[in-house]
């Protein structure tokens, strides 16, 4: 055929090159309707054939539409492909990221621990996470999730064979930076260390100027303590043993804790001051909070003395006679006896 | 229109910079510049879609109509941004955990869509992936540079790592911080400073350039011929 060298020619060669390469890359589509609309499209190009931008009416015609469509499609369908390939070489790694957190979190609360399991979930979302160490069972951990003032509020309650609470950790936030936020702290999180399932929040102080985060913090609290978790069966299923606190004291001991001339039963639960503070810190070792005075070294089991310890209100000196006048002391006499007045006053 | 690509990252970082001269993306340089980790990593993902979406866009940018721009370069530059997000998500969780939601945000950072409107839909695909690097590097010092002072004046460390611990003190214990810096109206008093800041310095520059050239003029038109020797040496 001779080559049409005429202007009209070469717009409509040009218009069914590029027609061409759609066709190609829409292959999908019916391509009897495609030659129907690349004809359409060569009719337009003679229209214009002196260069002028295509009309607001021209761009209505269902052949321009389409060709928006078929456009929109393939960069979708590119894009696509690109995202499911990323997704199909990243998905395993986020998963065991996932995975490693919780299970990280798990292991800070209890340090005595070596190993963790996901137990069960329950349908609210919350799992259970048994900690074994070696051939013992040491407590499990409650991943819970509660509603504080920026969203959710995702946490790790350990729970120990006591059923006493003996750590919180927050694995994610997003309250109020710097006043929310400050509920993410020791100070406030380890009020709830030691605390017994039947009253897992007593005592606890909010912070202040951050009532809906603690508020917050606490119910995810009570929510894990109220997960019926029988650690004596899931010991006997497992074949596990039940490690009790005590059991648990004298590991830490054992490991090397610089604590000889203390033994570990039946020491009087708050005045262990030695071997708290090492960064080797236990799981059911109290730190007690110092509000409750000092006791007398009982020789009951440290399960009891740690359940009334919980109900436990500071102990007044019985050395102070209610009764008796307050003398104005002398000088030297100031200091002690005014300090016994706080205490008392205090109460 | 061929800039060299020198130019073009003097361009990207200085004379256009997106932050401190375009005033684009105010949104993640304010949220992110808490700390300078937070701001390199956003920097860094923003300059990995800017590069990519740059090229993909100057790729097609003869085969999409007019009418559909805008929603086609959406659609490419979402789909960069959830590939970046997922590869961050994979083998960066520790950044993942502190820029949270705003990875994704980063679709709706104004700069990609500046940059692909502006630039990448009328050049080449090379230039456009240059313009891209250039710009993303400008951004990324800018944020870099609003976090370290945001950084320092909040809790007078610097390079804290992701979870908050670390950090280079460089203001010893006299230095009680201001908070205030770490919230929201800190931010936006740092940025505003560190644009007039910028201003100024770029005032000055241009104001000394003009008069050279005044004066460059003024002994041009004295003694046209003979001083190009003295004309050359200012």
């Amino acid at each position: 055929m001779r080559p049409d060298k005429t202007k009209k020619g070469m717009d409509k060669r040009m218009k069914k090159a590029s027609a061409d390469r759609e066709n190609e890359r829409s292959s999908d589509m019916n391509s009897e309707v495609e030659s129907e609309r690349i004809e359409s499209d060569i009719d337009i190009a003679e229209e214009n054939s002196s260069g002028e931008k295509k009309k607001a009416s021209d761009e209505s015609r269902p052949a321009y539409l389409a060709r928006l469509v078929a456009v929109l499609t393939v960069i979708c369908v590119v894009i696509a492909v690109l995202l499911a390939s990323v997704n199909a070489l990243t998905r395993d790694k986020i998963a065991e990221n996932t995975v490693r957190a919780k299970t990280d979190s798990v292991l800070s609360i209890f340090t005595v621990g070596n190993d963790c399991e996901l137990y069960r979930t329950e349908e609210d979302g919350s799992e259970i996470y048994i900690v074994y160490k070696d051939d013992g069972i040491v407590g499990y951990c409650a991943y819970v999730s509660s509603v504080g003032f920026g969203g959710n509020i995702d946490m790790m309650v350990g729970i120990n064979s006591e059923y006493a609470t003996v750590g919180v950790k927050i694995v994610s936030m997003s309250e109020t930076p710097g006043v929310g936020s400050k509920t993410d702290s020791d100070d406030f999180l380890s009020q709830f260390k030691d605390k017994l399932r039947d009253a897992p929040t007593k005592d606890v102080d909010a912070i202040s100027g951050a009532t809906i985060s603690s508020n917050a913090i606490m119910s995810g609290v009570i929510k894990a303590h109220a997960i019926d978790v029988k650690l004596d069966e899931i010991a006997a299923e497992k074949q596990k043993t039940l490690l009790l606190s005590s059991d648990i004291d004298q590991i830490i001991n054992d490991t090397g804790n610089d604590s000889a001339d203390t033994s570990a039963d039946t020491e009087s639960v708050p005045a262990d001051t030695t071997g708290a503070p090492s960064a080797d810190t236990e799981p059911a070792e109290t730190s007690v909070p110092e509000t409750s005075a000092p006791k007398e070294a009982e020789d009951i089991p440290l399960r009891e003395q740690r359940r009334q310890q919980s109900y436990e209100y500071p102990v007044l000196s019985t050395e102070i006679d209610p009764t008796a006048q307050i003398e104005i002391p002398l000088a030297e006499e100031t200091a002690p006896i005014e300090s016994e007045t706080d205490e008392e006053s205090a109460e | 229109m061929k800039t060299s690509i020198a130019k073009q990252f003097r361009e990207g970082i200085i004379t256009n910079n997106p932050t401190f001269v375009q005033l684009l993306g105010m949104c993640p340089t304010l949220a992110t510049t808490t700390s300078v980790m937070n701001a390199l990593g956003m920097g860094a993902a923003v300059t990995v879609v800017l590069a990519f979406s740059n090229l993909f866009i100057s790729l097609v940018r003869k085969i999409i109509p007019k009418q559909v721009r805008i929603a086609s370069y959406i659609v490419i530059i979402s789909g960069f941004v959830t590939a970046v997000e997922l590869i961050i998500k994979a083998f960066f969780p520790a950044i993942d955990a502190s820029l949270g939601l705003f990875i994704p945000l980063i679709v709706v950072n104004c700069i990609i869509l500046a940059r692909a409107e502006a630039f990448a839909s009328k050049n080449s695909p090379f230039p456009s992936v240059i313009d891209g690097i250039a710009t993303g590097i400008g951004f990324l010092l800018a944020l870099t540079c609003i976090a370290f002072v945001r950084e320092l004046l909040g809790t007078g460390a610097v390079f804290a790592g992701a979870d908050g611990t670390g950090g280079i003190k460089l203001l010893g214990d006299w230095y009680s911080p201001a908070s205030i810096f770490l919230l929201p109206s800190g931010a936006f008093l740092t940025l505003g400073f560190l644009i007039a800041l910028v201003q100024k310095i770029s005032g000055v520059i241009t104001e000394r350039k003009r008069k050279r050239e005044n004066s460059q003029e003024k002994s041009d038109a004295a003694e046209p011929v003979t001083d190009m020797a003295e004309g050359a040496n200012e």
